[in-house]
């Protein structure tokens, strides 16, 4: 009885229901989940529970081991590591968060167009895609780096600039596929509007693609923010990401030693991207269970 | 008629997935005679292709689970018996030919290195032994310049010829037991006239059983001896072909037969059957044919019907309706 | 106004074979080639053919989904393909399709009541979202579904339940000619009888017209009026439903009709079945002369090299072929 229940209620859903109730039963997923639900609110509430400001230096008290009133330790200028941490984890998530937004909507607006109007405006569009593609990413990263500087601003706008060719490819594959379906069909035969056509028909079913794309580009973006910080191109010291965290503990005799520099961002950026590439391919198994085994 | 050559009983392929079992096949019990074709007609999901491939253990499990029943095969239980057993059992002495088959041919292979495989590995042939018999297979399937087919590749084949060769690959061991699973539902008609025509010759001059799965009445109609309804992964009813054609017994089988458009007279409208093809995973208590039925009464709804030879032992039957028929013993 | 509803004049429809890196059309598909005839009003006319012979092609370029290659097609004599956008439009809601796979046809985001209901919000047949969806709803009830089942998504439905949704969405607009195709070819046996009787009572109700593309000649042999058997992108046989089905002339309709399996043992005994060698050309590079001349039993030379007349042999009964035509 308990079994045609759930049976029924996965079939009395709308799409969306079922696709977070089939998110729901996948454990890993929900895990991942909750992980990140944690390292997110505790980037949000870090200035009340720390009593430490993130550039409040002491000297007196540097480098000292985790204890009880620094849980993670100080660094080389007697700076809390944990606010530190968190500090930077609002940097780091939150260029993750604006790189793939922008990316987004780039590529959604640039890869809709190519597939629902196929012809010239495709080629010119799949043109361009192509061009940013073969762009070499660390060449422009620094070029842009060198003359525009390296503030926040503008290490989004390289990340975005060179990374909606995908989601713009994955969009007009979708719409390309999608437009062959009947319903589609149908809709020209009931002289159906464009924009109807696009936002009603094509888009929504689109959206899970992009949903999915989403997910997992939040972790590409957070290794590539990470690297760069790592060769200095990323944000620039004072303020933290973990990925200059990590930067600051490259000495061989810090790595060795004083392992509480570069063990906590190391963990965090590790953590943060299983999760959401876990959490990614949970959002795809739950869309598509087809493709579940 | 011959002997037995293949005994189910008491079948039972249950699937599992999100919770929920899904009874395919559910105490589903058949036998096939030497030498005769046994069609098997039902709709989408009544389990008619899930209990063929359950013969050869070709349901994957999980999701799927043989939860239990008997299939004696020349004095063997199929359930029971090793996995090397029955890889040896299946393409030798049974065989399937699908309903499409180009996902059934390795469209990177040569059409006789296909044929040729089966041949070495069960017939244990030496290469050019199997090349020359696979050429003979293709004759004997009618295909037009077998020496040419062997060396083309499947999609330079219509469907009507990768159904030729199908046939031919599933003959060329000789099996003692062909499944056919709607192997002509994608061809067109003149097209499944032609390989319909050839099976039927084909039949006769092997000497193979054959069990048809097919959806379609007419189909079974012109291939089998004797026809076995199934329905929502029970058999309904079974009887020789004239029988079930001139006096078929269940409703639902009635009302198949009594909604083909050809049975309908000019300008009236076609007896449909109501209702939907059912859920497997949300069956309604009693006989699962109940909530389409114009015949049913209330002990339909609550207690599922038991399977019953009537009439000298020609119709098996399981339906309420004859329940006051006097049964014949084997 | 004229008697006929539908009339097409000489319709093409090529496919160009695009090759290489250029784009060079290196040949065409000719899915459609060269077909006349009409339909009366209130009619159905079958149209039967094996896969790949152009039928569905047929079916959307008369609407316009497909751009046509050459000919015309008259909707109440105004040529459908000389309208502009804007008459276009207007004209799509006369002329409606109901496709064979009720999967693929019925957007999975979308409640019932707004995939029936938006095309009347979009032509102005209803002023607004709640005057749709009780239009929606009346017209889904006529179609056997549930007043509550509007606020459902496709798929909480069957396929026979869905073909109801597709079936209840072309006539919302309150079209005069729907295109069937292959409506009931993907649904179970015991499902396919409802759906037809459903496309006859609406046929009747509304006085709807219908071309009704089959590969399944019992199917159209109930529904129709009038029977177009197709070969190879042509029309080869038209007439009446009775002068087809007990008097074939062409020697392929003949064949077809002795393919089909039938459960009629009475009938099985006295037929004799014509058995066509070989496959169905491609349509890439049909067979010069008459089409059928590749499979056909009583082929003549005459007929490898000259097309056939398109002729009138009885009343209303249009045929091709050399033997009927009396050339040999």
């Amino acid at each position: 009885m308990a079994k045609d229940k759930t049976n029924n209620y996965i079939r009395n859903q709308s799409y969306w229901g079922q696709v977070l109730y089939r998110l729901r039963i996948n454990k890993m997923a929900m895990i991942s989940l909750y992980i990140l639900i944690v390292i997110i609110a505790l980037c949000i509430i870090v200035p009340i529970i720390s009593p430490y400001e993130i550039q409040t230096t002491n000297l007196s008290g540097k480098d000292q081991k985790p204890n009880s009133r620094h849980l993670l330790g100080t660094d080389l200028i007697g700076r809390d590591i944990f606010t530190r941490l968190f500090y930077a984890g609002r940097i780091s998530l939150g260029i993750a968060l604006a790189t793939v937004a922008i990316e987004c909507v780039i590529g959604v607006v640039l890869g809709s167009l190519s597939g629902f109007y196929g012809g010239i405006i495709d080629s010119i569009i799949m043109r361009i895609t192509e061009m940013f593609m073969s762009f070499p990413f660390m060449i422009i990263c620094i070029t842009v780096v060198a003359v525009f500087g390296n503030s926040i601003p503008n290490l989004i706008f390289v990340l975005a600039i060179l990374g909606w060719t995908n989601i713009a490819r994955i969009v007009r594959g979708q719409i390309l596929i999608l437009r062959e379906m009947e319903y589609m069909e149908a809709c020209e035969a009931l002289g159906i509007s464009d924009v109807r056509r696009m936002f009603k028909h094509l888009l929504p079913n689109v959206s899970a693609y992009v949903i999915v794309y989403a997910t997992l580009g939040m972790a590409s973006v957070i290794l590539v923010e990470t690297s760069l910080s790592f060769l200095g191109l990323g944000v620039s010291p004072p303020t933290p990401t973990w990925g200059n965290m990590i930067q600051e503990a490259r000495n061989i005799l810090i790595i060795q030693q004083k392992w509480w520099y570069w063990i906590p961002p190391g963990t965090a950026i590790f953590i943060s991207v299983m999760c959401f590439n876990i959490l990614g391919d949970g959002i795809r198994d739950a869309l598509d269970p087809k493709m579940m085994r | 008629m011959g002997k037995k050559l293949l005994e189910v009983k008491n079948l039972k392929t249950y699937f599992y997935s999100d919770g929920v079992i899904i009874k395919s096949v559910d105490d589903v019990s058949f036998y096939v005679n030497e030498g005769e074709t046994l069609g098997i007609v039902g709709e989408s999901g009544c389990g008619k292709s899930v209990a063929c491939m359950s013969l050869v253990r070709l349901v994957e499990t999980p999701p799927g689970k043989y939860e239990c029943g008997e299939i004696i095969f020349k004095g063997e239980d199929l359930l029971k018996v090793s996995d090397a057993r029955i890889r040896q059992i299946r393409g030798n002495d049974i065989s399937f030919i699908f309903q499409e088959p180009m996902t059934s041919l390795n469209p990177v292979f040569k059409i006789g290195r296909q044929i040729s495989e089966v041949l070495i590995l069960h017939r244990g042939m030496s290469k050019e032994e199997a090349n020359k018999e696979s050429i003979r297979m293709l004759e004997l399937v009618k295909i037009p310049n077998p020496e040419r087919v062997v060396n083309d590749y499947p999609f330079a084949l219509s469907g009507g010829m990768r159904q030729r060769v199908m046939i031919a690959m599933a003959l060329a061991c000789k099996p003692s037991l062909l499944i056919a699973d709607e192997p002509t539902t994608n061809l067109d008609v003149t097209i499944q006239a032609q390989v319909l025509d050839l099976m039927n010759e084909l039949k006769e001059k092997i000497n193979t059983s054959i069990i048809f799965i097919t959806h379609d009445l007419d189909v079974i109609a012109e291939m089998s001896d004797r026809v076995m309804v199934m329905y929502a992964g029970k058999v309904v009813e079974e009887a020789s072909i004239n029988e079930i054609l001139k006096n078929p017994k269940h409703p639902y089988t009635v009302g198949l037969i009594n909604s083909k458009p050809d049975m309908a007279t000019e300008g009236t409208r076609l007896n449909a059957i109501p209702g939907n093809v059912p859920d497997l995973s949300n069956l309604p208590p009693g006989c699962p044919f109940h909530p389409r039925c114009d015949k049913a009464m209330d002990i339909c709804k609550k207690i599922i019907p038991e399977e019953k030879l009537l009439y000298e032992g020609r119709h098996r039957i399981s339906c309420w309706l004859y329940a006051d028929e006097e049964e014949v013993h084997e | 106004m004229s008697e006929y509803l539908i009339t097409v004049n000489n319709l093409k429809k090529y496919f160009p074979i695009k090759k290489g890196l250029l784009n060079r059309t290196a040949g065409h598909v000719k899915a459609v080639d060269g077909i006349s005839f009409n339909i009366k009003r209130g009619q159905i006319l079958g149209i039967v053919g094996e896969s790949g012979c152009g039928k569905s092609t047929l079916g959307r370029t008369i609407l316009r989904l497909l751009p046509p290659t050459g000919g015309e097609v008259f909707y109440e004599g105004k040529n459908v393909f000389s309208m502009n956008k804007r008459e276009m439009n207007k004209m799509r809601t006369k002329m409606q399709i109901i496709f064979q796979d009720p999967y693929s046809s019925l957007n999975p985001r979308l409640p019932v009541y707004e995939i029936v209901g938006e095309a009347m919000l979009q032509h102005g047949i209803v002023k607004n979202k709640k005057e749709m969806k009780e239009k929606a709803i009346e017209v889904i009830i006529k179609c056997g579904l549930l007043p509550e089942q509007a606020d459902r998504y496709p798929h909480q439905f069957s396929g026979g339940q869905r073909q109801r949704i597709c079936i209840a969405r072309a006539i919302a607009v309150n079209p005069d000619f729907i295109v069937c195709d292959e409506a009931v070819s993907a649904l179970d046996v015991s499902i396919q009888s409802q759906i037809i009787n459903l496309l006859k009572d609406a046929q009747e109700d509304f006085g709807l017209t219908y071309m009704f593309i089959s590969h399944d000649l019992s199917v159209v042999r109930f529904i129709s009026d009038e029977v177009a058997v197709m070969y190879l992108g042509q029309i080869i046989e038209k007439g009446g439903k009775k002068q087809i089905f007990s008097n074939p002339l062409h020697p392929y309709t003949e064949a077809l009709l002795s393919a089909v399996p039938s459960i009629d043992t009475s009938l099985k005994q006295n037929k004799k079945r014509i058995i066509l060698d070989g496959d169905i050309p491609s349509l890439v590079n049909p067979p010069k002369g008459c089409r059928f001349s590749t499979r056909c039993p009583y082929v003549k030379d005459i007929c490898r090299e000259e097309t056939p007349e398109y002729r009138e042999i009885n009343t209303g009964h249009f045929t091709m072929c050399h033997k009927v035509n009396g050339v040999f």
